[in-house]
């Protein structure tokens, strides 16, 4: 509760807020207990994160090579986006379970949604581009996917 | 209508290096627009001042990614006027946030340059109004 303090002076809403926050903090108290399926997502999160920063060096390797993108990279985005899916399901599961995100349901949500749809709408672009810029484009998403994956992690609470 | 005029004879905005830059803003327009959405609709009286300038930023992201998708030689206008207002954005913004932080509760999207953004809300403006320079028609308008 100490950061509060720090934030001085709190408008009414923000004590109002104090009770979610409580929570939230006992939710990460008791995170040795965590079950499986949240281990699974903390895992998935890593590894969506990782595929998607290989994909992103790959297209960035196709584009410093002049190539646009090909049947392999979109083997790839593939992969990358079923991790995303998969993810996406899992998080779904553990908020009907009753977990809570330390940083709110609806955060968490757009950000899986976000993840999931990143990759795909730069691979459908470079669909449409077929020079050096589609995989530019498509290493751009695996980075920005990368990121969207650090912050999941934070929204999580992991 | 600007429908009715000869499809091909616009300038495509998003060729190339466009593409990226189309994907980018397409990115910034969903991340402003559903962070300021949510702030707004949840907890508008925290920061008022930062989630209506993430909304306006979002506003004009909007509007510059479609006229990048529309192309032709007014949207090439529109988008440079736009980009260099969303420049001179987030220099306000981004000198602001450092100078006078208690204005600014929570961070907005042009909070110290878009650090939380990687830099991206700065350098897209710098890179956009390069490109729609050189994107340029080479026979001049009719």
């Amino acid at each position: 509760m100490s950061a509060f303090g720090a934030s001085g002076p709190l408008p009414g809403d923000e004590a109002a807020r104090t009770p979610a926050r409580m929570l939230a903090g006992a939710n990460a108290a008791g995170r040795f207990r965590r079950n499986k399926v949240a281990a699974m997502l903390d895992v998935l999160t890593v590894v969506t994160g990782v595929a998607a920063l290989l994909l992103g060096a790959w297209c960035g390797w196709a584009a410093y090579r002049d190539q646009p993108t090909k049947d392999w990279h979109f083997i790839g985005m593939a992969v990358v986006t079923l991790l995303a899916l998969v993810q996406l399901i899992v998080g779904i599961v553990q908020l009907a379970r009753g977990e809570k995100p330390e940083q709110g349901t609806t955060i968490f949500v757009a950000y899986l949604l976000g993840a999931f749809a990143c990759v795909p709408a730069a691979g459908f672009l470079s669909l449409g581009e077929r020079s050096r810029w589609g995989s530019v484009t498509v290493a751009a998403s695996g980075v920005v996917l990368a990121v969207l994956e650090v912050r999941l992690y934070d929204i999580w609470g992991g | 209508m600007a429908a009715t005029r000869q499809k091909p004879d616009r300038t495509r905005l998003i060729g190339g290096p466009g593409l990226l830059l189309v994907w980018l803003y397409g990115v910034m327009v969903v991340g402003a627009v559903s962070r300021s959405a949510y702030q707004i609709a949840t907890e508008f009286d925290r920061a008022p001042l930062a989630y209506s300038l993430s909304a306006l930023a979002g506003v004009v992201y909007g509007f510059i990614t479609y006229t990048l998708v529309r192309g032709g030689e007014a949207a090439r206008r529109a988008a440079l006027v736009c980009c260099a207002a969303e420049l001179v954005g987030v220099l306000t913004v981004g000198t602001w946030t450092l100078v006078d932080p208690s204005a600014f509760p929570d961070a907005t999207v042009w909070s110290d340059y878009g650090m939380g953004y990687l830099f991206i809300p700065v350098l897209l403006p710098l890179t956009a109004v390069y490109w729609l320079r050189t994107a340029r028609p080479r026979r001049p308008a009719a």
